[in-house]
C-alpha cells in the first residue's frame, strides 16, 4: 500500500512503514475499494497549504497592525481575509464534494509501457470539479476539470514495470481550487486493475526448424494447412475464414478452422527457449503471439503447466497473453 | 489545458496580477512622487512585454540595480528611507519588482501576499468611506488573481464572478468579527507620524489666520447632542485659551499645566480643582442649574490636539484632558476621525463664581501686557475705565463703542502695522473677530481688568437628518473672557456687538452678499445653502460620512461593550465567546445554506413530475425503473410481462417522450394540452 502521507526524513524507517500500514488499515475502513466512489464528507481531507498558512500569517500581522494603530479599517480587512479563508474552505471543500469517480476501464499494455486508467468523473453540479489533480502515488500527475455538463474523463498514467494484473491501489485526488490556500483531497481506490504483458522481445525459436526467414516462408504455406472443422462465427474472426459458400446457401456465417502444420512453428511453445530465464522466455513467447495475431495465424500455446491448443481470434489471443502475462504469478482474478 | 508558457508562470495569470497591481496601487499614485511611480510604471511595462513580446526578464544585476534605484527614489522624495510615507513607497517598489521576478506560481501567492498589504496601507493616510469601498473592490481583484492561478484556463469572466461571489460571502463574516472580536488595547503602541498639513486652528492667534480659515469650507467637526442643541448665539466651541501677548501675536500661557482627569499625583492643586470640578457639575446637574448639554462630537482629523466643546465642558470620554482655561485636550495630535463624548453646563445665569475657577485663575498672567506700544490705545482705555466707574460699564461701554463707531466687519481687512491695536481701533476699524477679540482684551488688560482671548468655533449648522450641528472650518472664531470678582470668567464676544448677524446667522450672512463668502471656491455645495434640495444632499453626504467614522472608524472596546450590553445584556469574557463562536457559526451556516439554495437540482417540470407518478404506480406493481435503463425499455419491459397494462403504459410513454423531445420552438399551449393529457392518462392507469 502506498500512501506517502508522511514525510521520510522525519520519522525511523520502521515506525513509518508501521504508520503507514495503520493508515492504510484505516483508509480501507474509512474509504472501501469500490467501482464507483462518491465523495463526501467522509472521503474528503482538507487542510491548508504553505500558501494558506502564509495567507494566515498576514491576517494575523494585520490584525497586530489594526490594533497598533488602532485602524478599525485595517481590521476591517483582517476580518475580510479571514472571512475569505472561511469560505475557500468550503469553496474547496465544495469543489471536491459530490464528485462521483468511475472507473472506465483500461487497455492491456505490455510491461514498460504506460497504461491510461480511464476515470469517468461526474456531478450533478456542474460548478464544481474545476482543477482536479490526480495522480497515483509515484506516477506523473494529470489535471481535470469537469466540463459544462458536469463530467470528464480522464486518464491516469501508470507506466508498469512488472508483468501480470497491474493494481495501482489508491489513486490521489487533490484540488487547491478556487483560492490556493486550502487543499483538499482524496485517497480513492476504484479497484483499478489492468493486465500487464511481458515486453515483447524478438528472440528466434531455437529448436524449430524454421528461424526467421524459414518461419516466413512457413507463414506463406497457410493455404496448405489442413482444414479441421466449421464452427459458429464469432466477433472477430478474419473474413478470409468464413465459409462463404455455406453463407451463400443461407445457413449463416460459418468459420472454417485449420489444424496448422505439424510443424512447431505454429505453436508457440515454452520449451523453444532452453537457454534464456523465465522471464525473458516469456518476452520471447509474448512477441511471437502478438506477431502470430498480427498474421492472424492460428497457433498454440504450451507452457510447462498445461497448453492452449492452437486456434485464433481476439479472445483466442487475449487468452494466451493473460496466460502469458499471469505465467507463475499468484493471481486472484 | 495548456496555454503558452513564458518562465513558468502561464500568460493569462500575469494579466490577472498586473490588473490587480495597478488597481492595488491606484490609491497611491496621488501620494508618491515622480520617480517612484516612474520607477513603478517601468517594471510594469517591462513585466507587460516579458510577457507579451518575450521580452527577457532582468537578470541578478538588473534587479540589483533596480533595487538600488528604488532606494534612491525614495530616498530623493522623502529624504529619508524609514517612516510611514517611505516606507509604503518601498512596499509598493518591493511588490513591483516581485511581479517583475516572479516565475512560478509561488512567486506568484509572494506577489498576492504583497498586494494585501499594500492595500492595508492606504487606510493609514485615510479611512474614508469611499476608500473603503475601492479597497473591497481591490480584495475582488486581488482575489481573482488568485483564482486564475488555481485555474487558468477558465474564462476571466468566471474568476470575476468567483471573486465578487466569495468575497460577497466573506462579508457576513467580516461584519461578525468586526463586532464581535474582543478590542485589546494595543500595549505596545507604536505610532507613526502621519504629517499632513490639515486646516484647522492653530495655537497661536495674530490678525489674519482666522481670516484664512474663514474661506474653508471643509467641516472641523460634528456635534450630536441627545436632546436639544443650544440656541445659535450659544454655541461657543471653545478649543484653546490665549494669554500671552507680546504685542502682534497671542500666545498659549508658558509652563502649560493639566487640571483635567489625568491626575499625576504630584499636583494636588490640580487635584483638588478636578474634585472640586466635578462636585460643581454633578451637583449643579442635579440641581439642574444651568442649561446641561450631552453630545457627542465626531472630529475630523487636525493634526493637533485641542479638542473643542461647550462652555463648561467635562469629558466623558477616556484620554482626554483639560488645559488652562478649561480646554479640552487630547493626549496625542488627532489623525484619524475622532469621536468623544463629553457633557457641559453653561453657566449663564449663575451669578456667583464657583470656587474651582479661582483654583487657575492667575491675575498676573492675565494682566500681562507688551511693556511698550499702542500707547493710545491704553491712555483710552484708562480713561474709560475711570469714566465708567466698575468693571461692567467700562466693558459695556467698549462693546457700544465698537457698535456705535464705524467699525466694519470684513474678512479683507488692510494691514496693519506696528502698533496694530491703536492702528486698528482709531483709523481703519475694518477687521473681523480676531481683531475684535484682540483689542478688547487688549483694552481690558489696559484698564486693569484680567481678561483673554478663547479660541474656537462659533455657530454650526443644524443638519436637516438628524439632532446634530455641523461646524465648519469657517465657523472658526475668537472672543474674549474678562475675569469679574463675583461672577469669575464671563465670556466677552466683540465681534457680536459689531456683527450680530455673524453670532446669530453665521459668517455668510454676516459678509453680507454670498460674493465675498467662500469666493474661491464657486462649485462648492455650501455656496447654494438656500437651495433645499442640495442642503439636504450636503447633510445625507455629511451624515453618512459621520455614521462611518463615529460607527466604524470609530469603533472601539466602548462602543462594542455598550452593544454587548444592549444585544446580550451582558459584556463578560463568557458572553463574548459565546456569541462570537455562535455568530460565526451561524453565518457559516447561513452561506451553507444559501449555496445549498443556489445549487438545488433544477426543479423538475410538470411532465417530469407526472411521469414520475406513473413510475411510483407501477412500482407498487413491482417494476422498477432502473436508473440508467431508458423509457420504451422500461415500459417494453413491463408491457411485456403484464400485458393487461400494455396498451396503457406504451401509450403513456409515447405521450412522455413526445411531450419531453417536443423542439423548442413549438407552442406552449399544445404542449400544455399534450400535459393535460397524459395527466390523465396517468391517472387513470390502475395497477
Amino acid at each position: 500500500m502506498n500512501i506517502p502521507f508522511l514525510p521520510k526524513s522525519l520519522i525511523p524507517g520502521c515506525l513509518e512503514a508501521l504508520i503507514r500500514k495503520r493508515v492504510g488499515f484505516w483508509l480501507e475502513k474509512r474509504i472501501p475499494p469500490s467501482d464507483q466512489v462518491v465523495l463526501d464528507h467522509r472521503r474528503i481531507f482538507i487542510f491548508p497549504t504553505f500558501n494558506g498558512l502564509m495567507f494566515l500569517g498576514v491576517v494575523a500581522i494585520l490584525f497586530l497592525a489594526g490594533i497598533n494603530y488602532e485602524n478599525n479599517l485595517i481590521m476591517a480587512l483582517c476580518f475580510l481575509l479571514a472571512g475569505l479563508f472561511l469560505n475557500g474552505i468550503f469553496a474547496t471543500y465544495r469543489n471536491l464534494s459530490g464528485l462521483c469517480l468511475e472507473s472506465a476501464g483500461a487497455a492491456p499494455v505490455c510491461t514498460g509501457e504506460s497504461i491510461s486508467f480511464c476515470l469517468k468523473i461526474s456531478s450533478a453540479n456542474c460548478s464544481t470539479g474545476q482543477s482536479l489533480q490526480l495522480k497515483i502515488p509515484r506516477q506523473d500527475s494529470v489535471m481535470g476539470s469537469l466540463n459544462l455538463e458536469g463530467q470528464s474523463l480522464v486518464s491516469l498514467p501508470f507506466v508498469t514495470q512488472q508483468r501480470g494484473w497491474c493494481k495501482p491501489g489508491r489513486f490521489h485526488l487533490q484540488t487547491y481550487y478556487p483560492l490556493g490556500l486550502i487543499r483538499s483531497w482524496s485517497w480513492v481506490d476504484l479497484q483499478l486493475a489492468c493486465l500487464v504483458y511481458p515486453q515483447p522481445t524478438f528472440c528466434p525459436k531455437q529448436n524449430s526448424s524454421e528461424e526467421g526467414l524459414g518461419y516466413e516462408e512457413s507463414g506463406l504455406q497457410e493455404g496448405v494447412e489442413d482444414f479441421a472443422e466449421l464452427r459458429n462465427y464469432r466477433l472477430g474472426d478474419s473474413p478470409k475464414h468464413v465459409d462463404w459458400k455455406v453463407f451463400a446457401k443461407g445457413r449463416g456465417l460459418h468459420t472454417k478452422t485449420y489444424q496448422g502444420h505439424s510443424g512447431d512453428s505454429q505453436w508457440v511453445d515454452w520449451f523453444s527457449w532452453p537457454a534464456i530465464n523465465q522471464e525473458k522466455r516469456l518476452s520471447a513467447m509474448t512477441y511471437w503471439i502478438i506477431r502470430h495475431a498480427k498474421k492472424q495465424e492460428t497457433f498454440g500455446l504450451r507452457l510447462p503447466n498445461g497448453e492452449i491448443p492452437p486456434g485464433c481470434g481476439e479472445a483466442h489471443v487475449f487468452r494466451a497473453l493473460k496466460t502469458v502475462a499471469l505465467f507463475g504469478l499468484i493471481n486472484d482474478e | 489545458m495548456n496555454k503558452p508558457v513564458i518562465d513558468g508562470l502561464p500568460r493569462n495569470i500575469i494579466v490577472f496580477l498586473v490588473i490587480s497591481h495597478l488597481v492595488v496601487v491606484f490609491p497611491h499614485f496621488s501620494t508618491h512622487s515622480f520617480w517612484v511611480l516612474s520607477l513603478v510604471s517601468l517594471c510594469l511595462v517591462w513585466r507587460i512585454g516579458s510577457s507579451r513580446r518575450n521580452w527577457p526578464l532582468p537578470t541578478k544585476g538588473v534587479r540589483f540595480v533596480l533595487v538600488v534605484l528604488g532606494f534612491a527614489a525614495v530616498y530623493r522624495a522623502y529624504g529619508t528611507v524609514i517612516g510611514p510615507l517611505a516606507g509604503v513607497a518601498l512596499l509598493i517598489l518591493a511588490y513591483t519588482f516581485k511581479l517583475l521576478e516572479a516565475k512560478s506560481k509561488r512567486d506568484a501567492y509572494t506577489v498576492v501576499t504583497l498586494s494585501y498589504f499594500v492595500v492595508a496601507t492606504a487606510f493609514l493616510f485615510d479611512q474614508a468611506f469611499s476608500k473603503a469601498l475601492y479597497l473591497l473592490f481591490s480584495c475582488v481583484v486581488i482575489s481573482a488573481a488568485l483564482i486564475s492561478i488555481n485555474q487558468p484556463s477558465l474564462q476571466w469572466k468566471h474568476h470575476y464572478k468567483n471573486a465578487v461571489l466569495l468575497v460577497l460571502k466573506s462579508l457576513p463574516i467580516m461584519v461578525i468579527l468586526f463586532l464581535f472580536v474582543p478590542r485589546v488595547e494595543s500595549f505596545w503602541s507604536i505610532q507613526f507620524d502621519n504629517h499632513q498639513a490639515k486646516v484647522g486652528l492653530s495655537d497661536e492667534m495674530s490678525p489674519g489666520d482666522i481670516a484664512r480659515l474663514g474661506e474653508n469650507d471643509s467641516v472641523a467637526f460634528r456635534a450630536k447632542f441627545e436632546k436639544e442643541p443650544p440656541p445659535p448665539a450659544d454655541r461657543y466651541w471653545r478649543a484653546m485659551v490665549l494669554e500671552d501677548f507680546d504685542g502682534k501675536r497671542w500666545r498659549r500661557r508658558d509652563g502649560r499645566q493639566s487640571w483635567g482627569p489625568l491626575l499625576q499625583s504630584d499636583q494636588d492643586a490640580a487635584k483638588e480643582f478636578w474634585t472640586a470640578y466635578k462636585t460643581w457639575f454633578s451637583l449643579n446637574k442635579t440641581r439642574q442649574q444651568g442649561n446641561y448639554y450631552r453630545y457627542d462630537v465626531v472630529m475630523e482629523p487636525s493634526d493637533k490636539p485641542w479638542l473643542f466643546a461647550l462652555d463648561w465642558a467635562k469629558p466623558l470620554t477616556g484620554g482626554i484632558d483639560m488645559k488652562n482655561g478649561f480646554a479640552l485636550n487630547a493626549e496625542k495630535p488627532i489623525r484619524e476621525p475622532f469621536v468623544y463624548k463629553v457633557e457641559s453646563l453653561d453657566l449663564t445665569g449663575v451669578r456667583q463664581a464657583p470656587n474651582w475657577m479661582s483654583r487657575e485663575f492667575r491675575r498676573d498672567i492675565n494682566l500681562q501686557l507688551p511693556t511698550s506700544g499702542n500707547k493710545r490705545a491704553r491712555q483710552w482705555a484708562l480713561e474709560l475705565r475711570e469714566k465708567a466707574g466698575s468693571d461692567k460699564a467700562f466693558i459695556a461701554q467698549v462693546l457700544s463703542h465698537f457698535r456705535e463707531k464705524p467699525f466694519y466687519y470684513t474678512l479683507k481687512p488692510p494691514l496693519l502695522g506696528k502698533d496694530s491695536v491703536d492702528q486698528f481701533l482709531f483709523s481703519t476699524r475694518r477687521g473681523f473677530c480676531a481683531h475684535y477679540a484682540s483689542t478688547f482684551t487688549f483694552l481690558a488688560r489696559s484698564a486693569g481688568i484680567p481678561a483673554r482671548v478663547v479660541t474656537g468655533y462659533q455657530g454650526g449648522e443644524q443638519s436637516s437628518l438628524d439632532n446634530y450641528l455641523l461646524v465648519y472650518q469657517f465657523d472658526a472664531h475668537a472672543w474674549s473672557e474678562v475675569w469679574l470678582p463675583e461672577q469669575g470668567w464671563v465670556r466677552v464676544d466683540p465681534t457680536a456687538a459689531v456683527s450680530p448677524t455673524r453670532i446669530e446667522k453665521g459668517i455668510e450672512n454676516a459678509l453680507g452678499s454670498s460674493s465675498s463668502f467662500l469666493a474661491q471656491r464657486p462649485l462648492s455645495l455650501l455656496r447654494y445653502r438656500d437651495v433645499p434640495a442640495l442642503s439636504r444632499l450636503r447633510h445625507s453626504m455629511d451624515y453618512l460620512r459621520m455614521l462611518w467614522i463615529q460607527k466604524v472608524v470609530g469603533y472601539d472596546g466602548d462602543l462594542q461593550t455598550d452593544l454587548f450590553r444592549k444585544l446580550f445584556g451582558s459584556s463578560d469574557l463568557k458572553t463574548v465567546v459565546f456569541v462570537l463562536v455562535g455568530s460565526l457559526i451561524g453565518a457559516i451556516l447561513l452561506i451553507f445554506l444559501v449555496e445549498l439554495y443556489a445549487n438545488r437540482p433544477p426543479r423538475a417540470s410538470p411532465e417530469q413530475r407526472i411521469y414520475l407518478r406513473f413510475c411510483r404506480k407501477l412500482s407498487k406493481r413491482g417494476y422498477e425503473k432502473g436508473f440508467c435503463e431508458g423509457e420504451t425499455a422500461f415500459a417494453q419491459r413491463v408491457s411485456s410481462s403484464s400485458p393487461e397494462l400494455a396498451e396503457h403504459v406504451l401509450r403513456i410513454t409515447a405521450l412522455y417522450i413526445q411531450i419531453k423531445y417536443r423542439p423548442a420552438g413549438l407552442v406552449k399551449n399544445g404542449n400544455n394540452l399534450l400535459v393535460r393529457d397524459l395527466r390523465k392518462q396517468v391517472r387513470r392507469l390502475s395497477v
